[in-house]
């Protein structure tokens, strides 16, 4: 059946209101429905199998001018839970990363991350939803929204709501939790669903019970202006696709050939015709190593007119503009600072935005409504992938168990609640890790507690080149540590701690005048960050008459 | 125990009537395992050791009847003691790893099947046939005391007693609260599920109410000033018409009055989870049909003294014991009280009728809220103290 025919027998279906739910918003029809078997694989390795019922289905939804398109989309529902000898815990809407071409759109069937999360060894009992996004599968005739705005957003929240409805009608339970997620450009879908659904979906039953946005664009302003400022991109072909997107998409009106240099310039149609990357292979833009050698000069200038309206655009379509967000909704957000393919630079950029509209940073999952997790380097995005990949298996894997009671487990909530640096490292010393025996046996210690052979900024340089080799700054740590809702006191405290001094305890405190109450210890910081700071500059400072 | 006594009455000129007495303990046994794997379960519950001092207390108590609760992991030390005396019901199984298929990728699913209850009876009591039943509301599989994690519920018993006379007894361990939940007012999602269990309870026995007598017993972990036991359970069956309510420990020491609901946070943390008002959580209900045999609770005990090892209480609850008389009359009198304090008490005959301060005989109504305990025995009636 060709694409057209589904759309006119779906458009005759919806007017008629035959064949589909009561409701028209959630309508939808089943192109297919089979039982197979999918496998979970790492290159040749299986590391498990399981039956699965897979619906192909299509349902009615918008495009970026909110005219109706039908887009299509897979449900995938374990066997054991489509025949009801398994309860099901819920529903996973997974958005997919940015495919190769329409032959990789779910509903074509090669995409294989739904069958590696049903089928990977913890098996799962929930069910996928995953919607093709415009362009592709019932909608190839339409343009791709690729990183842009969010048409596929309501792709996937309106595919969310008609696979409900199918669902239900199959009457195959949809258990208890909703999680949404995505890695990559599911990542930033993810985001952008998120979104969406607060300003829009938020009364129509959609709660999430937790977003996980990993390696996502959450910044696409931020990100062009990374892209250009390094000049240097492994993926060059996403950042010509994300471009042509915006200008197709956004109705921006630049001459490709004012943008694009040769040989993409010429072949920009194509692109947007095929949607598919081999094209950037076959004309050779896939071997360019640097954005000067696919943008004009005007474009790899940020601040030049052209690149300014560019910019202007991609502020207004930016994830955060014009959302007011729920915070009762959980967040984790999961970014390498080698990712080679989405900087750093835009997957953080959304966190201090969070903050700022009362989200607060942890790195411990289910501490507060925002788990983040920036400190994964030297993974570049695919790799990263993986990390991210467990770490949110883990956490649906865990959650009937966390969250049965509908609120969180009292038992867990106690265990986290306080988890503080200072009591990760107790943890560590009764698995038999004593970071305070590790460091007083290296030559840290003799570093660190002889103030008078170094300073406080020799102490900083070291530290520095110590990052150097795995590619990190100071700069970055402490980024790193901002976004986990680290404070200073936890360093202080591990600090102390591992260094083993007799610091006084925090309760001992000394009057500086008549009125000021000031820990001994926090004036002993200050004295020595002084001293150290005096001797830098050459004066020869008695540290050890400054004790009080 | 069971007894034929002579009842000699005190007042009224005096007849004698033949009566048969049992009597009935319930008493939460606290038998989850110490440990599974590395988990700290109950690592301050009674374990084997004292499983086998409980059963020792029980055998040595030689009460007719007695019906346990959260008897799980230590069955065989709990149960040894009481083989001579007691015939005993089917046993579901422990909580653990040991001989259990669980899938430890989904814990979510996997309840276990035992409900921890578990009645014993002395030989010559007939059990005619007994039914399981789970409650159909729980809450609570991971937090809020675990209930889902086993299959709780009641059993239901047929009893005929030696004398010929037939009773029916529910045994039962409703859905708990954690403490600490409790002390938060957190526990509405519990004090839900009790309601509706309450509410099953009352079906299932009104369903099969005939002319016998219904003793309900058991760790119903309700307080009738926080969970509405007296508006669902007890008034809803009165109004029925076709039986009468009554609680042991309201009618024997508590003057007769239930206690009164209250707003907002309840929660208990003494041993026993014994109330000011000296209410437990362990409770004797008792069901008089109104066209058929009536039975009337004479004694109420709350053990506090005895059930105790090394000054340490045996299990986390104290057993709560309740001495009946059936039979078509009420008793008309009782012998000599001993120990008694008639010039603070109003003592009744058991017509309901005043007696005169100092008189010698009677029964005391107006109860204690503080462990006054009056035990009947053959013909000789004790009153203690427990402090």
């Amino acid at each position: 059946m060709t694409t057209d025919m589904r759309k006119l027998i779906l458009t005759a279906l919806l007017t008629a209101g035959v064949g589909l739910s009561a409701t028209a918003q959630n309508a939808y029809k089943i192109l297919s429905e089979c039982d197979t078997t999918v496998k979970a694989k790492i290159e040749k390795i299986t590391l498990g199998s399981r039956d699965v019922r897979h619906f192909v289905y299509e349902y009615p939804s918008k495009d970026g001018d909110g005219q109706p398109v039908t887009i299509s989309g897979i449900v995938m529902v374990p066997a054991d839970i489509a025949n009801g000898t398994t309860p099901c815990d819920g529903i996973i809407l997974f958005n997919h990363h940015t495919i190769g071409g329409p032959e990789q759109a779910p509903s074509q069937g090669e995409l294989d991350v739904p069958s590696g999360i049903l089928a990977n060894p913890l098996k799962p009992n929930y069910i996928i939803v995953m919607s093709d996004y415009i362009g592709y599968g019932s909608s190839i005739d339409h343009q791709i929204a690729y990183l842009c705005g969010d048409t596929n957003a309501r792709n996937c929240l309106d595919g969310l709501l008609a696979a409900r409805q199918l669902l239900d009608d199959k009457q195959i339970p949809q258990g208890r939790f909703l999680f949404n997620m995505g890695y990559s450009q599911g990542g930033t879908e993810s985001m952008y669903i998120a979104k969406l659904r607060d300003m829009e979906y938020k009364d129509r039953g959609i709660t999430f019970d937790k977003t996980f946005s990993g390696g996502g664009m959450l910044d696409c302003e931020e990100a062009y202006s990374a892209y250009v400022e390094k000049d240097q991109c492994d993926a060059i072909n996403d950042v010509a696709m994300f471009l042509i997107s915006v200008n197709e998409n956004c109705h921006l009106g630049i001459d490709y050939h004012d943008l694009f240099k040769e040989p993409l310039a010429s072949h920009v149609q194509e692109v947007i015709e095929t949607k598919s990357k081999s094209v950037f292979s076959r004309i050779g833009v896939s071997d360019l190593d640097s954005l000067h050698q696919l943008l004009q000069p005007a474009y790899m200038d940020r601040n030049s007119d052209a690149a300014k309206k560019l910019r202007a655009k991609l502020e207004e379509i930016k994830i955060t503009n014009g959302w007011e967000p729920d915070t009762t909704q959980r967040y984790f957000i999961e970014h390498s600072r080698h990712d080679n393919y989405v900087p750093i630079k835009c997957g953080r950029a959304i966190i201090p935005w969070m903050k700022s509209k009362g989200f607060t940073p942890s790195l411990v999952p289910g501490k507060t409504n925002l788990q983040t997790n920036t400190v994964v380097f030297k993974l570049k995005h695919q790799p990263s992938a993986a990390v991210w990949f467990v770490q949110t298996m883990a956490a649906v894997q865990a959650w009937p168990v966390i969250y049965y009671e509908g609120e969180q487990n009292r038992y867990y909530h106690d265990v986290v609640k306080d988890l503080n640096l200072m009591k990760v490292v107790k943890f560590l010393e009764s698995l038999g890790i004593d970071l305070r025996k590790m460091f007083n046996t290296s030559q840290a210690r003799a570093f660190v507690t002889a103030p008078r052979r170094a300073s406080f900024f020799d102490l900083l340089q070291q530290i520095q080149d110590a990052l150097a080799k795995v590619d990190l700054t100071i700069y970055d740590v402490i980024e790193m540590i901002n976004d986990s809702g680290i404070t200073g006191d936890d360093i202080m405290e591990v600090y102390d701690y591992i260094k083993g001094t007799d610091a006084p305890a925090p309760s001992e405190t000394v009057m500086l005048g008549e009125h000021v109450e000031v820990p001994v210890y926090l004036l002993r910081q200050y004295e020595q960050t002084l001293a150290d700071w005096l001797m830098l500059g050459g004066v020869d400072v008695q540290y050890d008459q400054w004790g009080w | 125990m069971i007894a034929a006594i002579l009842i000699i009455s005190g007042t009224q000129g005096g007849h004698a009537q033949e009566a048969e007495t049992f009597s009935i303990t319930t008493l939460n046994v606290d038998g989850l395992p110490q440990k599974i794997l590395v988990a700290k379960v109950n690592p301050e519950g009674p374990g084997g050791g004292g499983s086998v001092r409980i059963g020792r207390y029980l055998q040595k108590r030689g009460y007719d009847m007695v019906f346990m609760q959260e008897d799980f992991n230590y069955h065989e030390e709990l149960t040894v003691p009481l083989e001579d005396d007691y015939q005993m019901d089917s046993w579901t199984g422990d909580v653990g790893v040991d001989g259990h298929q669980i899938d430890f990728l989904h814990l979510q699913n996997h309840r276990f099947e035992c409900d921890g209850l578990m009645g014993v009876w002395k030989k010559g009591i007939t059990l005619t046939s007994t039914s399981r039943t789970p409650w159909t509301a729980n809450f609570g599989k991971f937090s809020h005391a675990l209930d889902e994690m086993v299959t709780k519920g009641f059993r239901r018993y047929d009893l005929t007693l030696k004398g010929g006379q037939q009773i029916v007894v529910y045994n039962m361990h409703m859905d708990a609260g954690d403490t600490a939940d409790e002390r938060e007012g957190k526990d509405s999602l519990d004090r839900d599920a009790r309601l509706k269990q309450w509410n099953q309870l009352r079906d299932d026995i009104l369903t099969h109410l005939d002319t016998r007598p219904v003793i309900v017993v058991g760790d119903l972990n309700s307080y009738y000033c926080r969970d509405q036991i007296k508006s669902i359970f007890i008034d809803e069956i009165d109004a029925t018409g076709r039986a009468k309510v009554y609680d042991a420990w309201v009618e024997l020491q508590n003057n007769g009055n239930y206690p009164a609901p209250v707003d907002g946070i309840v929660c208990c943390e003494t041993d026993g989870n014994i109330l000011e008002s000296g209410e437990v959580l362990d409770k004797v209900l008792y069901i008089n049909p109104t066209s058929g045999t009536g039975i009337h609770a004479v004694s109420y005990k709350l053990d506090t003294t005895d059930y105790q090892h090394d000054g340490k209480m045996l299990g986390d609850h104290y057993p709560v014991s309740v001495t009946f008389q059936i039979g078509n009359k009420r008793p008309t009198g009782i012998s000599e009280i001993v120990n008694h304090k008639s010039s603070d008490s109003k003592w009744f005959n058991l017509n309901g009728q005043r007696l005169r301060v100092g008189a010698t005989a009677g029964m005391r109504i107006d109860g204690h809220a503080h462990g006054i305990v009056i035990e009947r025995s053959g013909e000789n009636t004790h009153k203690r103290i427990i402090k």
